[in-house]
Order: structure tokens, then C-alpha cells, then sequence
């Protein structure tokens, strides 16, 4: 369905935010992890028809996107990582104009849609409040509802999550994982679980480039037996990360555990792990950090 | 703390948007004031550009406009903490609560302040500007900016700081501050009307108006020019006082705001309810997918305009904006058409003129600001994204943010006509014609500004940010100012720009709106490209440089937006090239240095030939064919020329109007010897030279008829109804008449030609050969047809008016002499007659302007019995007063025939007895041209103008005097003396005495009507008249040489007795200046029940000279003093509250007057009634303390 093909981009000032990602999507949803920075942005709006890209190619359902972005704005549902509202509108009136935009024009249709949607993201009791005094999870539930009007075949969701709290956030990716298979779905992301929770496909985007591809439990089952975990104490970090690839630590009951890669067992105290996602991703940037 | 707070707010704002744009504008505003002529501060002539008053007077009018910026500032500084939710921080910290109020304020004041410096330091940098006329610039003299900045603007500053801060502190809201400085407008401009009601309004006016502004002007009121250029306002009296009264009561303010200021939560409204679950709907299994049908198209432009529409109209700024609006027309229409105090019937089409004159700036304004705000208002709100990623074209940003920028224009010419209906009728005047609102303000307004919006959006649509777009829109307009004033003013290439439409009762729009229609056609066309273009490039998603625009740009251009691209350009080009064939081909157009050239040209070719003797016109036969609806005429005639010279004539020189076709001349036993072309003068040469007193005929053939349109819109001296042409304008006159066609001094400089004299000296006795008007006596036989339902007029009188063929033809005859200065009328008038001692009165109006035709027949049979009784026969057998449309705002007078603006007196309200019945005043004026021109004409020399226009504002005051009594006669003088200090005070050219005046209406006019009213209260007005008569029977009807002032001098002289010759010398001969001043008033009963009342008199003479230097010259002579029971400058005055008036010998310097009186005065003064030139008569009568 959407596939990119070598796309680059370059800045003016000179930051290289992109470099050659091609990028295979079939309808599902799409998880696309990386740290901040790394140009998941760029590449969510160059594919949101927001940005042209210096190079590369972007097609829909064989529609090439950069010479006729028009035709992919048309089944197109965006929902940006950072937005604002118009003042003095409310949730209602914002969707019904926004229905308008993406061609429902009949009133009858567009109160459907309108109604239907602020039922479905459970704003239907806050739906003459203006959205200038919604709160971040309302704005985001909003913006999931403005991104579904139309039976968009492509839904672009930049960090949707970022902000919310546990309640909201499952509440939101509930509703993505609804949408039907039918469709493209593109969530970029930083929170792993995000995309462990949801994505039939995924991809690590790091230092603009694709580093990682392919379906989550696939690129896991190649951690198998590297993933070893031990609780340390806060002193023995240093040596530790100076002796081992420590590819994660965090805190746990005044401790330390950290992940290790390695292929032989790493040594005392070191207890085999079944790797996560979140090893996965860690090991990638890690790798791409030490690459660069 | 305190300070700390302040240095804190400054520091805040300086990195504010609203500082700098604040900065730049006032900058710019203010360097344009004198660096530009279209921002005129109106000092008036030669008072320097950078003379103390100009500042203190550009620093006023700009502080007016500073109020928002000033709003903006202290509304900020308050209720910042309550919009970002900083509040509850700030108030739970240890800031006392005067810390917090006076270091905020003082915050904001530091920053006004600091923001106001730009207007001093802008009319500094104009004075640098290389291309301003030095001559309108004195040196720069730091101490007035000092003075402007320091101690006018900052007291004001202060105050409205301390005013706007306090309402914010105590609402909280920025709309209550931006109301509240709706509120300070209306005050200031409810008291301006006040102040006018008396003087002791004035007096208390000048000390609370809280711009320092009319404490300034009272105190400079009369200064001369050489005064206002070189000297500081004192500050002392009111303008100190002021200045202190505006400090402490911004003090005061921000005390009293300490003290009621609240801090806790400002309590919201109750919201609405949160839940609604009732009305849940189903959820639907599947939602409708997107179509991008017509339908949808036509919806998203309708709906998509409508939300644009109310986000702009439910805005803040849009608040601010109506307010502006408002103000602006209560300024610009409250007082139009006043003239000598006395309103007018507020007719539409004065709202409509003087509305639509005030907002033009205001418009480009307003879409240059909301031009930012609408297309960057997705981008602001931060929803580009997901508003920029729908599937709507690029046009559904494009059109409806045009047409909300339209919008919002529109509403405020709504609010604008709502304000002048309301001003109607606040003035009682209910003839409401929405009619001619719509189409001759609302429609053309809509159109104009229209495309305006449509070229600010195109602007912001190219421009890589909101304030780039904002600097190339201000560009824009400055251009459009240094076009004009470079004289590009072609409206081919001037956006927007088409010939004027002058309005009239009579004559509507006339044909002046078919070159409108084609200058918006060409127009719209161009903002039709524009729009197109907005359309292909306009910004969507990120980093979209111009150039990565432009490179998809054609991809976009598909379709409609092609069609119409292509349409857009057919017909610019071809409209355009259709208005060049009109103002280029059909008529000339003359860019200034084109127009000077041929000045030039016209001088070096005919100056050597303006002194060859000519033949004079002794009899006028003319039949002129008028033909309204076509607006053409066709004009043949037969002049009887004489040589009235001693020596014998070879050559007749025949000078032409403009723009006309010559279809025959001939000349009798001549022969054409030279056609100047393109200057319509031919000479021919006579076979056998005129011999002294021989005659020889020649004849004409002339027509005009409209050449399309020109490029200032004037097509033909005929209009549809109301057709007023003088003989200058349809027949050919003798001579090459005056060849100086340039006459300001810097451009002949530049041109090489010689410096001239403004008129000829009155010693020169050659000059009395030709007169003021070079006109020569004759007689008169014209005949004037036009359309059947017009009345045809012409001055004669009438021998027959017959209608036959479609055609009313009216002839008229006089044999007696009168000057070859004729008008030519024709219209639909109304007639009202008046049969008087012989003489048929008449009046032909417009049946709509029916007001004053009585009162002008009154003045007309008052005036006649006068000036029989007092000057001699009246020459006609009738007068006609004959209205013609504004075009210009003027009455003259013609042999019998009186032309009367509709402009000037038919809508004057003089229903007010207290006010100056100006209508009456000028028809007597005209009235006694009949005597005061048209028997006795002066010589074209120095002083000419006294014999007719000062002897016939002479004969109105008696008919005022007649009519109204003396009461009148003071109001009126009072306005004289105002506008002659006034003028004197803006004058060009060096002031002359009366008796040497050349052409200045403020000497001849204004001053010449206080010296004859003086000079009959001294002589008696049976000696004047006695003077008068006498002159007027040596000089009736005489040709040259022609009597001069020096004629009239003299007359008087021989009336007056010994003890008046000294004061005619002083009134005619020299410029002599009062300064009269009564103080010290004291009161005593007697023990007989009387009074005695003493006060004192300060009496000074000065002499000056043509610039206004003065030097003091011994005073004596008898002035009037009187005792009042109330103020003589009550509206209500009369002559029941005089208790004494009686001349008493006063002299220079401080004297003692005692009075003993019957009754308690509660004033007394000196030359109360302001018969002297007195250049402070505000300060001849005082109070007596009781």
C-alpha cells in the first residue's frame, strides 16, 4: 500500500533528517520507534503531504504522493504530534468543519460523522466546550476523531501518546487498534510499548535512517539467549558498562537492573532474559550510537 | 521590589511584538509628517515643518492614535498574570500590594515612554530627509523636542497609564481597557464640543484636557509665524496647570485602584454543565467516506468563508477595530460642513464625502493588519497540520480569508453609515436616504476595498512571514504616497486607484462613475491574477520557500484556476488598454514635469508678447447651444472690438479655453498670422492697423464635448443638471492674458526664469490701464438653449424663452455696460420670486435644498433698499441667485446673476438664532458685488482687492447690522479676527496692508470687514457711506484708468474728521495690531445705592511687517468701554445686559478706569465687542468679584 522508497532530506541549515528510508507498508498498523530527533517527524509529514522531501519517492496504492499529493490528501487521516485549535470553537463545530474539509459535505452525513465520532472518543459530553480549554488527553482523543472522518485508508499518527496519562493512553491506542485492518496505519512513537502493544509491523528509525524492519515477534526471536539481566548496586554501574554492552538499566528497589548483550553467558550473577522489544530497541540505538 | 517589578515589566515588553511594531509605526508615521506631504500636521504655510508647535501639535495627534498602543501596554501588564494562569503565583508572593500596582504601572509608563521617543526622533530624521524643501524647515532646536517629549507627551503618557492600568486592575480584562479607552475618545470628544459652548468651558477645558493640546493652542492661538517658528509655548498658566492636573490625577487614579484593586480568582461565569449524556447517539458501524463533488466545492466556499468570517468578526482585535471606526466617523463627520460656527443640514452627501475621506487610510490599515492575522492564522493556532493534509484546494484558503478580510472591511463601512444615520438624527435631520448610502458609499466602498483585501492576501500569501507581509503592505502604502508626490499619479499603475467621483445633490454621481466603472474593471482584473496566483503558490505543510512554490506552482494552475488566469489578463490588458485610449489618446496627460515644461514654454512664448496693446470687447453677442445629457456645448458669437489706445493697433492676439474645438475664427480684414500650437492663441494680422477709436468685428465657432475620460476624471464643464460655465470657458478672449503660469518662487529658480512680483505695485500708473478681472465693459446679447425640462440662465435680461423642437431657448439682452464676465447656467430648478421696489428677486434652486431661499430673498430686498439708499441705483431690473453643484464650494457674482454653490449656503442650518446666519452674510456680499465690481472695478494693481471685496464685506455687515442687530455683527466680526490671526499666522507670502494687498483673502476679506466696521463706529456710518458714494459716482461704470485704493483712502479721508485720519493710516496703510487687556476689576456701593466700579486697562499698538515682527508704536485714542450684567460671549447676549458703553481716551500702558453705575455689572472690559484688531481679544472683559 504506502512505500517509500529512498527518501532523504535535507535541511536547509544542513541537518541531514533523513537518509535513503524505504519503508514497506501493508495495511495494519505501522509502528515506527525512535528517539526523539531522529527524524520520525520529517518522515510522518513528508508522508502526510506536509513537507517535500529532497529526494526519495512516496507512493500510495500506486499514487505517486509527491507529484500528486492532492490525491492522497483525500483518503488521508493526520493527526500531527503537536497541535493547536482554532480559539473560540468548540470540539463540535471544529469537527464538523474539518468534515467539511475532507469532503462530507451533506449536512446529514457530516452530523453523522460528527456524532458518531465524539461518541467513539467519548467527547460527546464535552462537545460544546471549547477545545482551547480541552485538556492534553481530550485535545489527543480529539485528535484521533478529526483523523478518522472520512474512512481514511491512510492514517498518519505522529507521538500520540506523549503526555498522556496510563488511562488516557490506553484509552487512545484502544481506539486505533479498532480501526480497521483495511487501512494503512502509521504511528510513530518513542514509548516502546506503544508499539509492542499494538503493531503488526514495525521499524526503528535512528539517526535518519531505518536501522530496523519487519514484524515485532520476528525481529525479537533474533535476541534469543543475548539478553542477560542482573541487579547491581548503583557503584558497580561504571565497571559494568566499561565490561559489558549494558544495553539498559533502571532502577529497582534502590538497585540497579540492567540488560546485557552478549553471546556467551556474561558471568556471575547474570541471568538469561527473554528479551523485549524494549532490548531490541535499545540494542539498535545503541548500536547506531556507536556506529555514528 | 517596587522598582524591581518595573525594571522587570520593561524589560518584559521591550521584547514584546507590540514594542517595535508600536516603534516602527510611530516612527514611520511620524518621519512621514515631515518628510511626506500626505501626513500633514496643519500648521498652515510657512511655519516651519520643525517649529516648536509643529512638534508639540504632530506629538499631540500622534499621542491620540498612541492611546491603543498605550492600552495595549498597561492592559497587558495586569491582566498578563490572569490569562497565562501566572496569578495565583503572583498573588501568594510577598509583593505588597503597592509595590505590585504603582511597579507595574510604572513598568508600562517606562515602556509608553520609551515607545513614544519614536515620534520626536521620527520628525527629527524627516527634518534630515534630503528631498524635503529646506524652506519649510528651521534649524532643529533640541530644546522643543525636549519640551514636546518632556513635558506634553510624558504627563500625558502618565495619565493614560495610570487611567487604562486601573480599569484593567480592577476588570481584569483587556477588553474592559481597550472599552475604557473607547470611553477616554468619547469623553475627549464630548468635551472638545463643550469647550466650544463659552468661555468658561473653554477656560476649564483647557486646564483638564488631559492631552495638553488646547492649553497649547490657546496659548499660541495668534502667534505670527515668526513667533511659532522661533519661540517655546511659556510654561506657565493653563498649559502648566494642565500639565500638573494630568500628573496628579494619574497619581490619583493609581491610588484609588491600590485601594479597591481585589486579588483573589476572578469568579468565572458558571460554565455549562460538563455532562450531557442525554442525546447520546448511536455509534455508527460505517462513516461515509469523502466525495469532491461541485457540492462540495460550493460548501466548503460558503462554509469555509462563514467559519473565517466569525473567528475574525468574535476576535479581540476585531473589538478595537468597530471602536476606531467609530471614533473615526464621529471625527470626520460631526462637524463637515461648518462654516462661522453654524452647522448644516447633514445632507447624505456630506456624510458620505466626509466619511469616506476619513477612512481611506483606515482601510489600507485595517487589511493590512487583518491580511497577517487571517492567512497566518492556521499556522498561529498551530493547526497547519491537520487543516493543511485535508483534500481542499488551495483556493478554499485563498478566497474565503479574502472575503472574511472583506468582511471585516465591509462591517466597519456599516458601522460607519449606522454612525452618520445616527449623527443625522442627532441633528434632527430624518430625510434618511439609504438609497444613495448603498450606492455611493457602501457599493463603490465594497469594491475598492474588496480589492484591497484581495492584494493584502496575495502580499501575505507570498511573504515568508506575517511580518514580512505586514513591512512589503506598509511598503506599499508609503509607495502609493512617494508616487504621488512624485506626480506618477497615471491610475494604470496606481493599485486601485480611479478618477474622483465628486458627489452633488443635483447632479448625483453625475458621469464621473463610467471612468470609475472602467478603472475597477481593470482592477479587478489584475486582483483576479493576484488571486489566481495566491491560489498556485500558497503555502501548505512546512519549510514551503518561495522557490520550492513557484517550482509546483504550474502543476496547480490546471483548470478553472487556468481559465481564469487567463480571463484575469485578457481583460487587464485589454480594459487597460482601452483607459489608456481614453486618458492618453483622447485626452492629454501631463505627468509634473511635463506640465512644468510646458509652463515654461508657455511663458518664454508669450511674456514678450503681453504687453502689445490690444483691441477691447465693446459689444458681446453670443449663442451658446447646451446640450446636458451629452454634455457638450456649442458656442458662436460676434465681439465688437475697439481700439480704446491712443495708438494704432497692427496685430490681434485671440486666446482660446482649453480643450475646445475651434471651428471658425475671423477676424474682420485680418489675416491669420501665427497659430501658437498647441497653445490654443492665434495671432492675426490686421490688413490696415485700428486706428484710435476705430472698431472691427470678429467672430466664432467653439464647441466641447467629452473626450471619453481623463486621467482625473473630468470630462466636460457640462453636466446632466446643473451646468455652470463662465465665458472663460466657451468664448475666446483678446490678448495673451497672463503669461506666468508658474508661480512658485523655487520652480522659476530652477527654470531660469526671472522672480516676479505677486501683483503690480500701487505706484505703478501704467497698471491702472486694465483691471482686476481684465474685463472690459460692454454690452450684451446672449442667447442659451438646452434641454426642454431645463431653465436656461445667462446674465441679461430675459427677452423672450421659448420651447420649440425639443429645445428651450432663452435669450437675454443688456445694453447698459457691464464687465465681459459672464456665467452661464442651466438646470432642473425650483424658482421662488420676489417682486421688490422694481426689481424681480429670484432664487433657482434644487427643489431638495428649499431651506434658506427665503432667508436669502430677505437678505436680497434688505441688502437692495440698503445699498440704493446708502450707494446709488441698482443697474438690472432683476437678481437671480442660481444654485450649481458642489463641485465647488463658492458663490460669485456675475452682472445681475449671483452663482450659489450648493455647497455653501443651501443647506446651512440657520435656525439657531444665536449663530451666525452666514447664509444671509454671503448672499449680501454677493449682493453688493453688483455695486462693488460690476460699477467700479479696481486696477489690476496692489490693493485692487479692497474696492470689491472688502467694500462688499463692508455692505454685508450693514445688512447683517439690518437684519440681525449689532449682537450678530460682533459674532460675526469675531470669526473674522479669529480667521485673519489665524491665516496671518499661516500665511505664504509676506502680509501687506490693506491698502496693498495682493489677492490675500485673510486681508481683504477678514481684516478688511473689522476695518470698516471700526472705521463706521468712528466716522459714523453716514460718513462711510457719504465716502462710498462719492467714489462710486466718479468711477460708475469707468473704464480705464481704472480708481485704485489709493482712491478710496482718499475718499474717506475727505469724510473723516481730523481726529480719524491718524486711525485710517493705521488701518489701511499700516499693519497695526492691538493689545487690549482689562484685569483688577473692583466694586463698591455707595451710600446712594450706586456703584463704582474700577478696573484696569493695559493697552499696547504694535506695528509689524509682512513677516509679523513686531514693534511697539505710542497708543491714544478712544476705545469703548462697557459693563455687563452677563458675559458678552454668552450665546444669549443682547442688549438688555449692557449697563454701560461708552468711549474713553486710553493710552499705552496701565490705566485705571472707574465707572459709576446704577445697577452691579457682573463684567466690565475694554473693547468688549472686539472692534480692534486685538491679538489676545480673549482677555478684554473680566469678571467683577462680588
Amino acid at each position: 500500500m504506502l512505500d517509500v522508497t529512498g527518501l532523504g532530506h535535507v535541511y536547509p541549515d544542513g541537518t541531514r533528517a533523513l537518509e535513503e528510508v524505504t519503508l514497506h507498508l501493508p495495511p495494519g498498523m505501522f509502528g515506527l520507534l525512535g528517539p526523539n530527533g531522529a527524524g520520525k517527524s520529517t518522515l510522518m509529514r513528508c508522508m502526510a503531504t506536509l513537507q517535500v522531501p529532497t529526494s526519495g519517492r512516496i507512493t500510495f496504492d500506486g499514487n505517486d504522493v509527491l507529484a500528486n499529493p492532492h490525491k492522497l490528501r483525500e483518503t488521508l487521516g493526520y493527526l500531527p504530534q503537536d497541535f493547536g485549535v482554532y480559539p473560540r470553537v468548540s470540539a463540535y463545530a471544529m469537527l464538523d468543519h474539518l468534515a467539511l474539509l475532507k469532503g462530507i459535505a451533506a449536512r446529514a452525513a457530516r452530523k453523522d460523522t460528527v456524532e458518531s465520532l465524539l461518541q467513539q472518543v467519548n467527547l460527546w459530553p464535552a462537545r460544546h466546550r471549547t477545545l482551547a480549554g480541552f485538556s492534553g488527553g481530550m485535545r489527543q482523543r480529539f485528535g484521533i476523531a478529526q483523523a478518522l472522518i472520512g474512512n481514511p485508508k491512510l492514517i498518519i499518527v505522529d507521538e500520540p501518546t506523549a503526555g498522556l496519562d496510563p488511562e488516557e493512553r490506553n484509552r487512545f491506542l484502544n481506539l486505533l487498534a479498532g480501526i480497521s485492518e483495511q487501512v494503512v496505519v502509521v504511528l510513530s512513537t518513542h514509548i516502546v510499548e506503544d508499539v509492542a502493544d499494538l503493531c503488526s509491523r514495525m521499524a526503528i528509525l535512528a539517526g535518519g535512517r531505518i536501522q530496523v524492519q519487519g514484524v515485532p515477534a520476528e525481529l525479537m526471536v533474533t535476541l534469543r539467549g543475548r539478553i542477560w539481566c542482573k541487579t547491581i548496586e548503583r557503584r558497580e554501574l561504571e565497571a559494568y558498562q566499561a565490561g559489558h554492552t549494558v544495553i539498559s538499566q533502571r532502577l529497582s528497589g534502590g538497585k540497579i537492573v540492567i540488560h546485557v548483550e552478549s553471546d556467551q553467558h556474561p558471568g556471575a550473577g547474570f541471568a538469561p532474559f527473554s528479551g523485549g522489544l524494549e532490548d531490541l530497541y535499545f540494542l539498535t540505538l545503541r548500536r547506531t550510537a556507536t556506529a555514528a | 521590589m517596587f522598582s524591581g517589578i518595573a525594571r522587570f515589566e520593561l524589560r518584559y515588553q521591550l521584547t514584546g511584538p507590540v514594542f517595535w511594531s508600536a516603534f516602527l509605526f510611530f516612527l514611520l508615521l511620524s518621519f512621514g509628517s515631515v518628510a511626506s506631504p500626505y501626513i500633514n500636521i496643519d500648521q498652515g504655510g510657512d511655519i516651519h515643518k520643525n517649529a516648536p508647535t509643529s512638534i508639540i501639535a504632530t506629538c499631540f495627534m500622534f499621542s491620540l492614535f498612541f492611546v491603543l498602543v498605550v492600552t495595549a501596554f498597561a492592559a497587558n501588564v495586569i491582566v498578563r498574570d490572569q490569562e497565562t494562569g501566572f496569578a495565583p503565583i503572583i498573588h501568594t508572593t510577598r509583593v505588597s500590594r503597592s509595590a505590585y500596582v504603582f511597579g507595574r504601572a510604572l513598568g508600562a509608563f517606562l515602556v509608553s515612554a520609551l515607545c513614544f521617543t519614536s515620534v520626536p526622533l521620527g520628525i527629527f530624521l524627516g527634518t534630515l530627509a534630503p528631498w524635503v524643501d529646506p524652506s519649510t524647515l528651521g534649524p532643529n532646536h533640541f530644546s522643543a523636542y525636549l519640551y514636546a517629549y518632556a513635558l506634553i507627551a510624558l504627563p500625558t503618557l502618565l495619565f493614560l497609564v495610570a487611567l487604562l492600568a486601573s480599569v484593567a486592575m480592577l476588570t481584569r480584562t483587556v477588553m474592559a481597557s481597550y472599552i475604557g479607552a473607547l470611553c477616554l475618545f468619547l469623553a475627549y470628544l464630548g468635551a472638545t464640543f463643550v469647550s466650544s459652548q463659552g468661555k468658561l468651558w473653554a477656560s476649564i477645558y483647557s486646564w483638564t484636557e488631559p492631552f495638553g493640546n488646547a492649553a497649547i493652542r490657546a496659548a499660541t492661538r495668534y502667534w505670527t509665524t515668526a513667533e511659532s517658528n522661533r519661540l517655546l509655548p511659556p510654561f506657565t498658566g493653563a498649559v502648566l496647570g494642565n500639565r500638573v492636573v494630568a500628573v496628579v490625577a494619574g497619581i490619583a487614579l493609581l491610588l484609588l485602584a491600590r485601594r479597591l484593586l481585589k486579588v483573589g480568582p476572578r469568579v468565572e461565569l458558571a460554565r455549562q454543565a460538563l455532562a450531557e449524556a442525554e442525546g447520546l447517539p448511536a455509534p455508527r458501524a460505517a462513516l461515509p467516506a469523502g466525495s469532491f463533488d461541485r457540492r462540495h466545492a460550493r460548501s466548503v466556499l460558503v462554509l469555509r468563508t462563514w467559519f473565517e468570517v466569525r473567528q475574525v468578526l468574535t476576535g479581540p482585535a476585531y473589538l478595537i477595530m468597530l471602536i476606531l471606526a467609530i471614533i473615526l466617523t464621529v471625527i470626520s463627520v460631526a462637524n463637515a460642513g461648518e462654516l462661522f460656527g453654524t452647522a448644516i443640514y447633514p445632507v447624505t452627501r456630506v456624510m458620505i464625502s466626509a466619511a469616506s475621506a476619513g477612512f481611506s487610510l483606515f482601510a489600507i490599515v485595517i487589511a493590512i493588519f487583518y491580511s497577517g492575522e487571517l492567512v497566518w492564522h492556521e499556522r498561529v493556532c498551530r493547526i497547519d497540520g491537520i487543516v493543511d493534509s485535508t483534500p481542499i484546494p488551495n483556493w478554499a484558503y485563498v478566497v474565503p480569508k479574502t472575503l472574511a478580510l472583506a468582511a471585516v472591511l465591509l462591517s466597519t463601512l456599516c458601522v460607519s453609515v449606522l454612525a452618520d444615520l445616527a449623527i443625522q438624527a442627532a441633528k434632527g435631520y430624518t430625510h434618511f436616504e439609504l438609497g444613495k448610502y448603498l450606492l455611493w458609499y457602501v457599493l463603490p466602498q465594497t469594491v475598492n476595498w474588496l480589492l484591497l483585501a484581495i492584494l493584502a492576501v496575495f502580499v501575505q500569501a507570498l511573504a515568508a512571514n506575517k511580518y514580512a507581509g505586514w513591512g512589503l503592505m506598509l511598503l506599499y502604502l508609503i509607495g502609493t504616497l512617494v508616487m504621488a508626490q512624485l506626480g506618477l499619479d497615471h491610475v494604470l499603475y496606481n493599485f486601485n486607484k480611479s478618477p474622483p467621483v465628486p458627489l452633488s445633490d443635483m447632479n448625483g454621481e453625475g458621469q464621473f462613475w463610467k471612468a470609475w466603472v472602467w478603472l475597477k474593471i481593470y482592477w479587478a482584473a489584475f486582483s483576479l491574477v493576484l488571486l489566481v496566483v495566491s491560489h498556485i503558490l500558497w503555502r501548505r505543510g512546512v519549510a514551503m520557500s518561495l522557490k520550492s512554490r513557484l517550482r509546483s506552482a504550474p502543476g496547480l494552475l490546471r483548470g478553472a484556476a487556468e481559465v481564469a488566469l487567463a480571463v484575469g489578463l485578457a481583460v487587464f490588458v485589454a480594459s487597460g488598454a482601452f483607459i489608456f485610449y481614453n486618458t492618453n489618446v483622447l485626452n492629454e496627460y501631463h505627468t509634473r514635469s511635463t506640465e512644468e515644461a510646458e509652463d515654461v514654454a508657455f511663458e518664454r512664448t508669450f511674456a514678450p508678447l503681453a504687453s502689445q496693446p490690444q483691441p477691447a470687447v465693446h459689444a458681446v453677442k453670443i449663442e451658446i447651444d447646451l446640450f446636458p445629457q451629452e454634455q457638450r456645448f456649442v458656442s458662436r458669437g460676434t465681439y465688437e472690438l475697439v481700439n480704446d489706445t491712443a495708438a494704432p493697433i497692427s496685430d490681434v492676439v485671440v486666446r482660446f479655453p482649453e480643450q475646445l474645438e475651434i471651428q471658425s475664427l475671423e477676424v474682420e480684414d485680418a489675416q491669420l498670422s501665427h497659430d501658437f500650437r498647441p497653445f490654443p492663441i492665434r495671432a492675426y494680422r490686421l490688413a490696415s492697423p485700428m486706428r484710435a477709436g476705430e472698431k472691427r468685428w470678429l467672430s466664432f465657432t467653439v464647441s466641447r464635448a467629452p473626450r471619453g475620460f481623463s486621467n482625473d476624471g473630468i470630462t466636460s464643464p457640462v453636466v446632466g443638471n446643473g451646468t455652470f460655465l463662465r465665458n472663460a470657458e466657451f468664448a475666446p478672449a483678446i490678448g495673451v492674458g497672463d503669461p506666468v503660469k508658474m508661480g512658485d518662487k523655487a520652480l522659476r529658480r530652477k527654470y531660469g526664469l526671472p522672480a516676479i512680483a505677486r501683483m503690480r505695485p500701487l505706484e505703478d500708473a501704467a497698471a491702472r490701464a486694465d483691471n482686476l478681472l481684465h474685463a472690459d465693459w460692454t454690452s450684451l446679447d446672449i442667447t442659451v438653449s438646452t434641454d426642454p425640462d431645463q431653465t436656461p440662465l445667462a446674465p441679461g435680461d430675459k427677452v423672450s424663452d421659448v420651447t420649440t423642437a425639443g429645445r428651450r431657448t432663452a435669450r437675454f439682452v443688456l445694453s447698459q455696460p457691464v464687465l465681459n464676465f459672464i456665467s452661464v447656467q442651466s438646470a432642473r430648478y425650483a424658482e421662488k420670486h420676489l417682486a421688490h421696489d422694481g426689481v424681480d428677486l429670484a432664487v433657482y434652486y434644487h427643489p431638495a435644498h428649499s431651506f434658506n431661499v427665503d432667508g436669502m430673498l430677505r437678505a436680497l430686498s434688505t441688502g437692495l433698499d440698503y445699498f440704493q439708499a446708502n450707494f446709488g441705483a441698482y443697474q438690472f431690473k432683476h437678481v437671480d441667485i442660481v444654485e450649481f453643484p458642489a463641485y465647488g464650494d463658492f458663490a460669485q457674482s456675475f452682472p445681475g446673476t449671483i452663482a450659489y454653490s450648493e455647497g455653501v449656503g443651501f443647506i446651512a442650518d440657520v435656525r439657531d438664532a444665536h449663530r451666525v446666519d452666514y447664509v444671509a452674510y454671503v448672499t449680501a456680499h454677493e449682493l453688493a458685488h453688483q455695486w462693488w465690481a460690476h460699477q467700479i472695478i479696481g486696477a489690476a494693481q496692489q490693493g485692487a482687492t479692497v474696492l470689491n471685496e472688502t467694500l462688499a464685506q463692508y455692505s454685508a455687515l450693514m445688512v447683517m447690522e439690518k437684519l440681525y442687530g449689532p449682537a450678530q455683527v460682533h459674532r460675526l466680526l469675531r470669526y473674522e479676527l479669529d480667521r485673519y490671526l489665524r491665516k496671518r499666522r499661516g500665511q505664504q507670502q509676506p502680509e501687506m496692508p490693506l491698502y496693498r494687498v495682493e489677492q490675500q483673502d485673510y486681508v481683504h476679506y477678514s481684516k478688511g470687514a473689522l476695518v470698516m466696521y471700526l472705521l463706521k463706529e468712528r466716522m459714523g456710518e453716514a460718513n462711510v457711506n457719504r465716502a462710498l458714494r462719492s467714489l462710486l459716482s466718479n468711477y460708475r461704470f469707468h473704464g480705464a484708468p481704472y480708481p485704485s485704493s489709493i482712491d478710496l483712502v482718499a475718499a474717506l479721508r475727505e469724510a473723516a474728521a481730523p481726529r480719524d485720519q491718524a486711525l485710517i493710516t493705521d488701518l489701511f496703510e499700516r499693519i497695526a495690531l492691538m493689545d487690549l487687556r482689562a484685569s483688577g476689576a473692583a466694586i463698591t456701593r455707595r451710600t446712594d445705592g450706586k456703584y463704582e466700579v474700577s478696573f484696569s486697562v493695559e493697552a499696547h499698538k504694535f506695528y509689524a511687517d509682512g513677516v509679523g515682527e513686531e514693534t511697539e508704536a505710542p497708543f491714544s485714542d478712544l476705545i469703548d468701554i462697557g459693563a455687563f450684567a452677563a458675559s458678552p460671549d454668552q450665546p444669549d447676549f443682547d442688549a438688555k445686559q449692557v449697563l454701560l458703553m461708552q468711549p474713553r481716551e486710553i493710552h499705552s500702558g496701565v490705566q485705571r478706569i472707574e465707572l459709576v453705575l446704577d445697577g452691579a455689572p457682573a463684567f466690565v472690559g475694554v473693547d468688549p465687542y472686539n472692534k480692534w484688531i486685538d491679538r489676545r481679544p480673549d482677555d478684554n472683559v473680566v469678571g467683577v468679584p462680588h
